[in-house]
């Protein structure tokens, strides 16, 4: 919970750096992106309109251009000589106007008579004896005007849009005129794409459309009427775009670029700052499961620093206090220990020192029952030389528990085979409830030491017979073995003491049984506890860890 | 040529104290200018390229002006059931190769896989695939050509000159007065049956029109092929629209937007003349067209038409065509073919509609059986001519062909449009340039004093 807490504040730390670097960020960009997008706008309108002036220019450079040329060609020998034939009645060859338009600037160049009908042409002979309806419209000595003209190749036959002007033929006294001009033509609307760098259509009712050039995103479009036909030219924003893209993307980078570095500080500070809080949390849980000796490096500054001298502070004064204590404890306990040790020294020596009192009376009054006293006083000082024998030993095991080899078994097999060999005194019955199979490691003299001090603690509680119940069960991570017996009981204010060194409630033992079963239980990780039976007997329950059974072989 | 003779005549026509001034003399190198587009008429389709290839590819014979044979490579003489075609000794290939009967066979064969007029001109004779096949690997001294039906005007028709003797594809190889000495000269060839030409050599100069104009002007060419030409001489180059089932609609529009003589002036150009009928008026066809009655039609979809891409007046025509049927409603792509191409796509299946340009032979009979070859049946061509074969007279022939001409041409996918005669202009210096009943002019004889 505590490295939670930890990592929640280190987190907390990051966020916070990384809101203020966002922040400024959001802000920002948005407020960048939409002023770029206007300056953008702004500059794609701009080449739309520099775009449409381009082309008005080029229309007027080749209204001028049309205008001038079809001049010159009606003042040419060669379309003087053809109109002069065809003044005269003969038929002129239907293309007999292409060495006229030979280096010059027309795509249209047309000899009609008077009644408009085509009698030769330069591009279009096959139209030759016909009234071409667009050409017929045109007067003469007017400016270049835009009409519909057919333009032949093999694919068919289809109208185009074409600057033309007619003049007369001077020379032919008005019986011929002369049509000429150019056609706005794929190849014308290519160049215009080039020069506006737009992406030109030129489209009306009836005329092939031709487009070129390109303009690829959001188009911005101007348009130019043109009589039949519409030219527009359009800008397209790609090109923008990808500048506004570039831009937007270096100020992203830059936000992001601080972020991380924002991220990278707020976590090299964070860290700075919850390192040792950090330790001050792994130090107390350290003080607080007993290693009162732990010590938190003296790192960082400020109010930290005093944090940790103040938790170090602390810690020894708690390590001082603990070891006083304990020793009082341990004193207290030794107290005890000699309090009973005397006391079980004490109650067979009382006897010894009363017979053999009575035996060196009797010997010095030369008493005649000294051999019957002795014989009879004998064997109870051998009684209870025994007795302080035992006791001693009693303490002596006491001493000496040594520490415990642990190794897999099953808790409740163990039992079931150690109690066919404990057997049971006479008048009380061993009743045995087994549990589940239970993997614990345990060490297996320490645990028969135990098992036999709970039987024997229960036999003794019961000398006048009763039944003595064995079982085992489980629970989540503990395994439990359970002595239970139909004596008297334990007294519930003898409960709390009597798991302590020397203290019984029966009136013959060492009060070192229980509490030996206890070292044996804290040395197996586990708890001995004392408890009344619902029947009102005594009922001792050990507690010690479960292993988990998976990999665990267990044997009993 | 045929030197001694001329020179015979010569002597007899001419007083003799102009004898010796006018006598021909060999040597010299006759000029001629050609336009490109008779250049590029490799197999001599057109009159002005026949009479350029005519100077190093001589045709079997030719027809004089009164309608005589005159054997020139090859005599034709009839047999039971067919004529044989024997080569005249000494004629020679300009590679070097005689002209045997396997040689014209193989000529031949591939003569009509080119040539809708070769076709026509050897249609009567029976199987002929197989019997070229046949006689091209025999050494007999005759090509035997069995007919299937009478035709007596094979002789003339075998003197057209699609039927020159050509060895190999590459135009050049055939038996002339001239043997081709690169690209743009020919050096007289002595041992040419008729006689070696009077000028050691020639020289072709490829000249826009202009160009060749003034060459003739100023006596640099003594020939021009390919502008001018005689109004009063024989037009046989007749040119048809011929059209698919499905184009059929168009033809009828065009037919009635049609104006011939407008067509001939201002896209043709003279020497032509207006060809309602599917003879031409040289062979007694029709000269004015009947009126198609009716204002034009209208109609719509699109078709394509073919047309030689190396002749002027048919791109001129095409695209008038094209106009023609745009203001009709229908939409026509124009479809340019080399004229080998043409008539290997035509029969193909390609196209619409295609102009078909054709010299054809000076006679009635023969020049319908050509028409029949471009009409593409020719099973009812067969028919036909065997109909007109069977009449032995000559004028009954013609009277009958003319007759069945009038009565076939609303029905053949044939349309009748104009018909040229040779555009050529000579300097008139030149002597004993004769013209054929092809309306050719024959210039091995040529000299000039």
């Amino acid at each position: 919970m505590a490295a939670t807490r930890g990592m929640r504040l280190r987190t907390l730390l990051l966020l916070a750096f990384a809101l203020l670097a966002l922040l400024p960020l959001a802000v920002t960009v948005p407020l960048a992106s939409r002023r770029i997008e206007e300056t953008f706008a702004r500059e794609l309108a701009a080449r739309a309109d520099a775009a449409a002036t381009l082309g008005s220019t080029e229309l007027d450079r080749l209204r001028a251009e049309v205008e001038q040329s079809v001049s010159a060609c009606a003042a040419d020998p060669l379309t003087e000589a053809v109109a002069l034939q065809l003044e005269s009645g003969l038929p002129p060859a239907a293309d007999a106007m292409r060495g006229v338009a030979e280096g010059r600037p027309l795509t249209v160049l047309t000899l009609r008579d008077a009644s408009g009908v085509t009698r030769s042409s330069a591009f279009l002979p096959a139209r030759v004896g016909d009234v071409e309806p667009g050409l017929s419209t045109v007067r003469t000595g007017e400016a270049p005007v835009l009409v519909p003209v057919e333009v032949q190749n093999a694919e068919g036959v289809q109208l185009r849009p074409a600057l033309v002007a007619a003049r007369p033929v001077e020379a032919a006294r008005g019986t011929a005129i002369l049509v000429g001009g150019q056609v706005l033509d794929e190849a014308w609307v290519s160049r215009l794409a080039r020069l506006t760098a737009a992406r030109v259509e030129l489209q009306g009712p009836g005329l092939a459309p031709a487009a070129a050039g390109t303009a690829e995103g959001r188009t911005v479009r101007r348009a130019l009427p043109l009589g039949p036909a519409e030219l527009t030219l359009g800008v397209g924003s790609a090109a923008v775009d990808e500048t506004r893209a570039t831009l937007l993307k270096a100020l992203v980078t830059a936000g992001a670029l601080g972020l991380g570095l924002a991220l990278i500080a707020g976590f090299l500070f964070a860290r700075g700052i919850t390192r040792p809080v950090e330790a001050l949390t792994e130090g107390v849980r350290s003080v607080a499961g007993g290693a009162l000796d732990t010590r938190v490096p003296a790192t960082g500054s400020g109010e930290v620093r005093v944090l940790v001298d103040a938790f170090n502070r602390m810690a020894e004064d708690l390590g001082h206090a603990t070891r006083a204590l304990r020793a009082a404890e341990q004193a207290a306990a030794w107290e005890g220990v000699a309090r009973s040790l005397a006391h079980e020294l004490r109650n067979p020596l009382t006897p010894l020192q009363m017979s053999l009192e009575t035996l060196l009376a009797a010997r010095k009054a030369r008493d005649g029952r000294f051999e019957a006293l002795f014989v009879e006083s004998a064997p109870a000082m051998l009684e209870e030389v025994e007795r302080l024998r035992r006791t001693i030993d009693a303490f002596a095991r006491f001493a000496r528990l040594p520490a415990a080899q642990l190794e897999p078994l099953d808790l409740t097999a163990w039992t079931e085979q150690a109690l066919g060999l404990a057997g049971a005194r006479p008048g009380v019955a061993l009743r045995w409830e087994p549990g589940p199979p239970l993997a614990v490691r345990a060490d297996r003299d320490q645990l028969a030491q135990l098992l036999h001090n709970l039987l024997r603690n229960a036999e003794e509680a019961m000398p006048s017979g009763g039944q003595v119940t064995v079982r085992t069960r489980g629970d989540a991570d503990r395994a439990v073995l359970e002595v239970e017996d139909t004596g008297p009981g334990i007294p519930a204010d003898a409960r709390a003491r009597v798991l302590e060194p020397g203290v019984t409630t029966k009136a013959s033992g060492t009060g070192l049984g229980l509490a030996l079963g206890a070292r044996i239980a804290q040395g197996h990780g586990g708890t001995l506890e004392v408890d009344t039976a619902p029947g009102g007997g005594a009922l001792l329950r050990l507690r010690i860890p479960r292993e988990a059974a998976a990999g665990v072989r267990l044997t009993p | 040529m045929r030197r001694g003779a001329i020179l015979v005549l010569l002597a007899a026509a001419a007083p003799l104290e102009a004898r010796a001034a006018a006598r021909a003399r060999d040597g010299g190198t006759l000029r001629l200018a050609v336009l490109p587009e008779v250049r590029a008429d490799r197999w001599g389709e057109t009159p002005e390229g026949a009479a350029l290839r005519e100077l190093v590819a001589a045709p079997l014979c030719r027809v004089e002006g009164g309608g005589r044979v005159q054997p020139v490579l090859a005599s034709v003489q009839r047999t039971a059931d067919g004529v044989s075609v024997v080569p005249r000794p000494g004629a020679r290939f300009s590679s070097g190769a005689p002209l045997g009967t396997a040689e014209l066979a193989q000529a031949w064969a591939r003569a009509v896989e080119r040539s809708p007029v070769a076709r026509a001109a050897l249609g009567p004779v029976r199987e002929l695939a197989p019997t070229l096949e046949q006689q091209s690997r025999g050494k007999a001294a005759g090509l035997l050509l069995p007919l299937a039906h009478p035709w007596p005007d094979l002789e003339v028709s075998l003197c057209h000159p699609a039927l020159a003797p050509v060895l190999g594809d590459g135009g050049s190889d055939g038996v002339g007065p001239y043997a081709p000495d690169g690209a743009e000269r020919g050096r007289a060839v002595p041992a040419f049956p008729e006689g070696r030409p009077h000028p050691d050599g020639f020289l072709v100069s490829t000249l826009a029109r202009r160009a060749a104009q003034r060459a003739l002007e100023t006596r640099s060419a003594q020939v021009l092929l390919g502008d001018g030409g005689e109004a009063a001489a024989p037009a046989l180059f007749a040119t048809y629209l011929v059209s698919r089932p499905q184009a059929r609609p168009m033809v009828s529009l065009l037919e009635t937007r049609l104006d011939r003589p407008a067509l001939v002036r201002s896209f043709v150009g003279s020497p032509a003349a207006a060809m309602p009928g599917l003879l031409p008026p040289s062979l007694g066809g029709p000269e004015r067209s009947a009126s198609a009655g009716g204002s034009p039609g209208r109609g719509s979809g699109t078709a394509l038409l073919l047309y030689a891409a190396d002749r002027p007046g048919q791109r001129a025509v095409a695209q008038r065509l094209q106009i023609l049927l745009r203001d009709a409603g229908v939409s026509l792509r124009l479809g340019a073919r080399t004229p080998e191409a043409l008539d290997r796509d035509w029969r193909a299946g390609q196209g619409d509609l295609a102009l078909r340009s054709v010299l054809l032979p000076p006679v009635p009979a023969a020049a319908l059986a050509v028409v029949l070859e471009l009409a593409g049946d020719p099973g009812a061509g067969r028919r036909e001519l065997a109909g007109l074969g069977a009449l032995a007279d000559e004028r009954e022939r013609a009277a009958r062909t003319r007759e069945r001409a009038l009565q076939l041409a609303g029905a053949l996918p044939v349309v009748p449009l104009y018909v040229e005669g040779l555009r050529a202009r000579l300097d008139p210096a030149l002597v004993d340039v004769r013209r054929d009943a092809f309306g050719l002019w024959t210039l091995d004889d040529a000299w000039w004093p």
